[in-house]
């Protein structure tokens, strides 16, 4: 083709594109509003595979390739209906507008970029379109799926090798099972290729996992692969098929053959769009039933005591434990519909990442992890405007220009990841970078400039203290007041929105190696586990989640155990000195007692001692907000270490205790700080 | 003869705990050790059958510690001690080499199976 002709076909190429990509915008808002149509389908898909052929034949790969992917999944919602869910509409929105950019690209005569956020796209076509794309799944099936395709494969890789199903049930092992699964599947990759397993990504599951199958094909014998396996557990919690018994139908309870249809309707069937409210309200109920649920148990224990021979007390006594379960599994439940994957948020920074990096002329790769940690969905939209604000901070001002990296001896490209973990009973999104890191002497000069610390104060704060002042109001170290970042909305609006969330942000850095920022999130703001204790008649919560140990303290250890360090009171606890609060000094309610219990709880890695009368137990609590009674603003005024209240089985109200808020308040003011004398 | 243990654990309370339970059944317990500096060390000098692990120590955890032995003596059958809910921990160590783990608080009969297993399929 010579030039002339080829810049007549690129024009030609241009024109049309631009047609179809309205057409397919137009087909994609449709769908978003009406739900499946064949027609608009069908028409999206004749657009998609237009584009797709003239795109192939100019070689524009990146169209190419994207165009296919769409096809795939266009063909998938002709052939079966009742498919489409949210998912596919963003992901089919974003390629168009990928396509669009793309398009722009080659009429701007730029090379066609091959960059990572197109490979990401594509991965997820995937995800869509394989066969064991949905990571979700949770095991209600015992069953492993296998397409004809599949099966057939798997019968040719009999011929060489062995295939064999290992199907788990686990007896003995009671806590986190799925650390056994994982031991298994770890032992068992080093013998040969695991094709699928039951949970799908098995070595992601955490949790109760009592029923788990992996499939592998290995060059190694049945004996040889149960010697391996029973390394872990014992023999008569695992069945091993081979590869003729799973044919003849005798593993027909853990494995069955599905025609590909069905096995595409089965991967994501049945779901329905419910209003938000509406979930909410159930949640609120399944939390008002929690409350009785504790109710009961706490009745029951007093009947126990005095009706041994009454029938129906007793039926009630059998009643009850069955009321508890179902209350618990109910609460999960609810629960999990609220759960969403971070990933659904994450998705959507792509397009924001390469906005920010043309802009700013740097060159920034993005990366994901944990897209499937999911997240209440009320949360999720809450922390999607912060995270923005973070990634695009990272960027402006973390990432330097691609000559500066290289003077540095790094890769000009540099590199945001978002990654997202569960850790205990919280959430961590991390936005992490590898640019030039904080410079903290920059800080301390910005926060004196701005007043907003003394000079004497300065010298004497620790790293993590100065890194939290850019979260201060008022502060603001972008030099350049652009159009990204530094328009107002600064890292305090980043701090208040997450505290909101009862959540806390985090700041690492280190000079020349980059920043990462984490928002910790509580996994859920309803339901907890908590410790109950007693002091001075009143009850409290503790959550669980921040406690390490408890120890009574008597006569005979106190001088052990308590110390005093100039003039505070410490406790020494596995070689650390913490800090000792007494509960009744704490919000001045008279003298502590001199025996009880010392609760050792901390919160990211500050710990404390809580002296305490009396430890009740272990509760499940409902947390109440006491939004309009403390706080700031509120009628009471702030009482730090409180975050909420409860209700206790016996109808009775007890405060929740907040660590963290008692360990920044002690840390603050010491014993000078006015407190006001709070019971309830 | 009894199989020879080392216990790695900085809480007193489970090292007596872990003797107890691994005394009263013909084990011999070589070593206690309450970090992991002090457990590679010991490693080397009472060359164990098998060491059972805890994960949060000071000074070097038992992830690391047990790299190191592993380093050493990679047929070394290192057993993970950990807390509930520390999943992250225990599949890092399982990665790194542990052959299996136990969830603390734990039951008498489940150490001794676990560390029997351990011991059966140990090279």
């Amino acid at each position: 083709m010579s030039n002339l002709d080829f810049e007549k076909f690129q024009k030609l190429f241009l024109q049309e594109a631009n047609e179809q990509l309205e057409i397919m915008e137009k087909a994609i808002m449709q769908l978003e509003e009406k739900g499946e149509d064949r027609e608009i389908i069908d028409e999206f898909f004749r657009m998609a595979h237009s584009l797709k052929g003239s795109a192939g034949s100019m070689g524009y790969t990146a169209i190419a390739s994207l165009t296919h992917e769409m096809e795939n999944v266009l063909d998938k919602l002709r052939n079966t209906p009742g498919i489409l869910n949210d998912d596919m509409i963003d992901l089919l929105f974003i390629s168009i507008d990928t396509l669009k950019h793309l398009r722009e690209n080659v009429e701007k005569d730029l090379p066609e970029s091959v960059n990572p956020e197109i490979d990401h796209l594509l991965q997820r076509f995937q995800e869509i379109t394989s066969p064991d794309g949905q990571k979700k799944q949770k095991a209600v099936d015992k069953k492993l799926y296998l397409t004809s395709q599949e099966f057939k494969n798997l019968k040719e890789k009999d011929q060489e090798k062995n295939v064999f199903l290992l199907c788990f049930e686990l007896i003995h092992q009671q806590e986190m099972q799925s650390m056994v699964a994982f031991l298994i599947f770890n032992n068992l990759k080093d013998e040969g290729e695991i094709i699928k397993t039951c949970p799908p990504h098995l070595e992601e599951v955490e949790g109760d996992l009592p029923f788990f199958s992996i499939l592998i094909c290995t060059e190694k014998g049945r004996e040889e692969i149960g010697k391996i396996v029973e390394q872990a557990l014992d023999q008569e919690e695992y069945k091993i098929f081979p590869w003729s018994e799973i044919e003849k139908g005798e593993a027909g309870e853990y494995c069955q053959e599905v025609k590909e249809s069905f096995a595409r309707r089965d991967e994501s069937r049945d779901s329905i769009r419910v209003d938000i409210e509406k979930v909410d309200q159930l949640m609120k109920l399944v939390g008002e039933l929690v409350i009785d649920k504790e109710r009961l148990l706490e009745i029951s224990k007093g009947i126990k005591a005095n009706s041994r021979d009454n029938p129906e007390a007793q039926a009630l006594l059998q009643t009850i434990p069955h009321v508890d379960f179902i209350a618990t599994e109910l609460h999960e439940s609810v629960m999990d519909i609220r759960m969403y994957p971070v990933g659904s948020i994450f998705k959507r920074f792509p397009r924001l990442v390469r906005d920010i990096s043309r802009q700013t002329g740097k060159e920034v790769h993005l990366e994901f992890s944990g897209e499937d940690t999911e997240l209440d969905r009320t949360i999720l939209q809450e922390v999607f405007d912060p995270l923005v604000h973070l990634v695009r901070n990272a960027i402006d001002h973390g990432i330097e220009q691609p000559d500066q990296r290289e003077a540095r001896g790094k890769t000009a490209r540099g590199s945001v990841a978002l990654n997202a973990w569960q850790e205990e009973n919280n959430i961590v999104i991390e936005v992490k970078d590898d640019g030039a890191g904080i410079d903290l002497e920059k800080i301390k000069a910005r926060a004196l400039e701005k007043n907003l610390v003394r000079e004497k104060q300065a010298e004497e704060m620790d790293r993590e203290s100065i890194l939290e002042l850019i979260m201060e109001p008022g502060f603001s170290t972008s030099e350049s007041v652009n159009d990204l970042s530094g328009r107002g909305v600064g890292m305090d609006v980043v701090r208040t929105n997450i505290e909101n969330l009862d959540g806390e942000v985090e700041i690492t850095s280190e000079a020349g190696m980059g920043t990462s920022i984490k928002i910790v999130l509580p996994l859920t703001l309803a339901i907890v586990q908590a410790l109950m204790v007693r002091e001075k008649g009143n009850d409290y919560a503790i959550p669980l989640s921040a406690i390490f140990e408890t120890m009574a303290v008597n006569g005979k250890n106190e001088s052990d155990l308590i110390k005093t360090v100039k003039n505070r009171e410490v406790v020494i606890w596995r070689e650390q000195v913490i800090p000792l609060i007494r509960l009744s000094d704490f919000f001045q309610m008279g003298t502590s007692c001199q025996e009880g219990f010392l609760v050792i709880g901390g919160v990211k890695g500050r710990m404390v001692a809580i002296m305490v009368e009396a430890v009740l137990g272990e509760q499940e609590i409902v947390v109440k907000s006491l939004g309009d009674f403390l706080g700031k603003d509120k009628l009471f005024g702030e009482i730090p270490g409180i975050s909420g209240a409860t209700i206790k089985g016996n109808g009775e109200v007890a405060l929740i205790l907040d660590i963290q808020g008692m360990l920044k308040s002690f840390k603050k003011g010491g014993d000078t700080i006015e407190r006001q004398s709070i019971s309830c | 003869m009894g199989k020879k243990i080392l216990v790695v654990d900085d809480a007193s309370f489970m090292r007596l705990n872990l003797k107890n339970i691994l005394e009263g059944q013909d084990y011999e317990v070589v070593g206690e050790a309450t970090n992991g500096n002090e457990a590679v060390k010991l490693y080397q000098e009472t060359r164990p059958d098998l060491v059972t692990m805890d994960i949060t120590m000071p000074e070097k955890d038992g992830i690391t510690a047990m790299k190191e032995i592993l380093e050493i003596d990679p047929s070394a059958l290192v057993l993970i001690i950990s807390a509930m809910g520390q999943e992250a921990y225990i599949k890092k160590a399982i990665v790194a080499g542990a052959k299996h783990f136990i969830v603390k608080p734990f039951k008498k009969d489940n150490v001794l199976k676990v560390i029997e297993k351990v011991l059966e399929g140990g090279r």
